[in-house]
């Protein structure tokens, strides 16, 4: 039966509207590839050795992307910067590079990705973002996320910021940038699938459709000179080295995720594997672009 | 190879500055394709927000000095050019004509001192 039957049946046997769902308690069902994963956490993603390999690639994807490491504008004497979810540590070590005179620390939920020891310029240490970071109230200059919307349920978000704000000095910056499922000249079979997983990450408490909402959120949390901008990235070979990383950094997470998501939804790899061949040629036809979200503000400096 | 002369703003200078700063990211990132000429004018801009942002910190100091780099000169230039496109797009009124005739008056200053 190929994919597009499938969806059809199953939205036939589908009861409840889409926009009805409610978030199910994370089920975490049998994985159907052999990717090693966090048993205890609700994270979509791999935690192994091709999801370090990938996350680094998209760490030189996004600098081509957006320019840069990072978007606030930082003084250049910083000395006190938090990395929120860590991965493989890239960022912390990349930014040390920027700004010699701060001391970053990088926190993650597993230290299984980590691909570099902590030096004079960066710590690494484990910490669990929806627990709370193990931080005093406003240690920070500058707290940095990113690529987490798989990591944090909906119902986290708020008291993630949060604890982000919490620790960020008066005065410093807190930056978060996103990738959802929103994707510009998306094509017909794009939207369908990126419709399937977004009903499918809800099922499991993640939604991607808050994250347009990430300024606010920020907002709510009294943080100032807010700036929020979707940023569409060029998707495909049809524009060149940028989409052509971009591309391959997309396939890549979507090979990362199938596991998680045929499992929950009972499908065959093989159907999603034929599906997300369909939707990359649809990219090139269209010149598809992905959306990245980002939004950053600054803490009172009388908070 | 001379030294390029540093900005010297008062503080309604350096407000304008960082908001053409501002314009100019948000307009960058959202709409021009991601080359590495658009990439690099991008970072010495925001470099250069974030340290103007250090100086204006301090609002008992009426002035700002803001040393430039022949590199952080020519991104300056490069800004002032797009936003002139930027604004000259907009719909006619007094504020367009006020804003498109100071990034006029930058970009003269900018091209004259960073050549």
């Amino acid at each position: 039966m190929s994919f597009w039957k499938w969806l059809a049946r199953r939205r036939q046997q589908t009861a409840t509207p889409f926009v009805a769902w409610k978030p199910a308690q994370p089920a975490f069902p049998a994985i159907v590839d052999d990717r090693e994963r966090l048993p205890d956490a609700p994270y979509l993603l791999p935690k192994d050795a091709q999801e370090q390999s990938r996350l680094n690639f998209q760490h030189r994807c996004l600098y081509s992307a957006i320019g840069n490491h990072y978007l606030v504008p930082l003084r250049p004497d910083v000395t006190t910067i938090l990395d929120v979810g860590t991965g493989t540590g890239i960022w912390p070590v990349d930014m040390a590079r920027l700004f010699p005179h701060a001391h970053i620390v990088g926190v993650d939920i597993s230290a299984a990705a980590l691909e570099y020891t902590s030096s004079s310029a960066y710590t690494f240490c484990l910490a669990n973002v929806l627990k709370g970071l193990p931080f005093p109230d406003q240690q920070f200059e500058y707290v940095h996320q990113r690529l987490l919307v798989a990591a944090i349920p909906a119902a986290n978000w708020a008291s993630v910021i949060h604890e982000l704000v919490r620790v960020t000095r008066p005065g410093g910056w807190v930056e978060l940038l996103e990738v959802g499922a929103t994707i510009q000249q998306a094509g017909k079979k794009t939207t369908q699938l990126l419709d399937w997983m977004t009903g499918i990450s809800q099922e499991r408490g993640f939604d991607m459709r808050i994250l347009p909402q990430l300024g606010e959120m920020l907002a709510q949390e009294g943080l100032e000179a807010i700036e929020y901008h979707d940023i569409p990235v060029p998707l495909g070979d049809w524009a060149g080295h940028v989409g052509a990383m971009l591309k391959a950094d997309i396939l890549s997470a979507f090979d990362a995720i199938k596991g998680s998501y045929c499992a929950q939804a009972n499908m065959p790899l093989e159907h999603f594997e034929a599906m997300v061949k369909l939707v990359a040629q649809e990219w090139e036809v269209h010149h598809a672009s992905y959306v990245f979200h980002t939004a950053y503000g600054r803490r009172g400096q009388k908070a | 190879m001379n030294t390029p002369s540093p900005l010297l703003l008062n503080r309604e200078q350096a407000e304008r500055l960082l908001l053409y700063i501002q314009v100019y990211r948000r307009s960058a990132l959202i709409s021009m394709p991601s080359t590495q000429e658009r990439n690099t004018t991008l970072r010495l801009v925001q470099s250069l927000q974030g340290k103007l942002l250090s100086l204006c910190v301090q609002e008992s100091v009426p002035q700002v000095y803001l040393p430039l780099s022949r590199e952080e000169g020519t991104a300056l230039k490069a800004m002032a050019k797009n936003l002139l496109l930027h604004y000259g797009q907009k719909p006619d009124s007094s504020d367009r004509t006020m804003t498109v005739t100071d990034v006029g008056q930058l970009y003269v200053y900018l091209k004259q001192t960073y050549r």
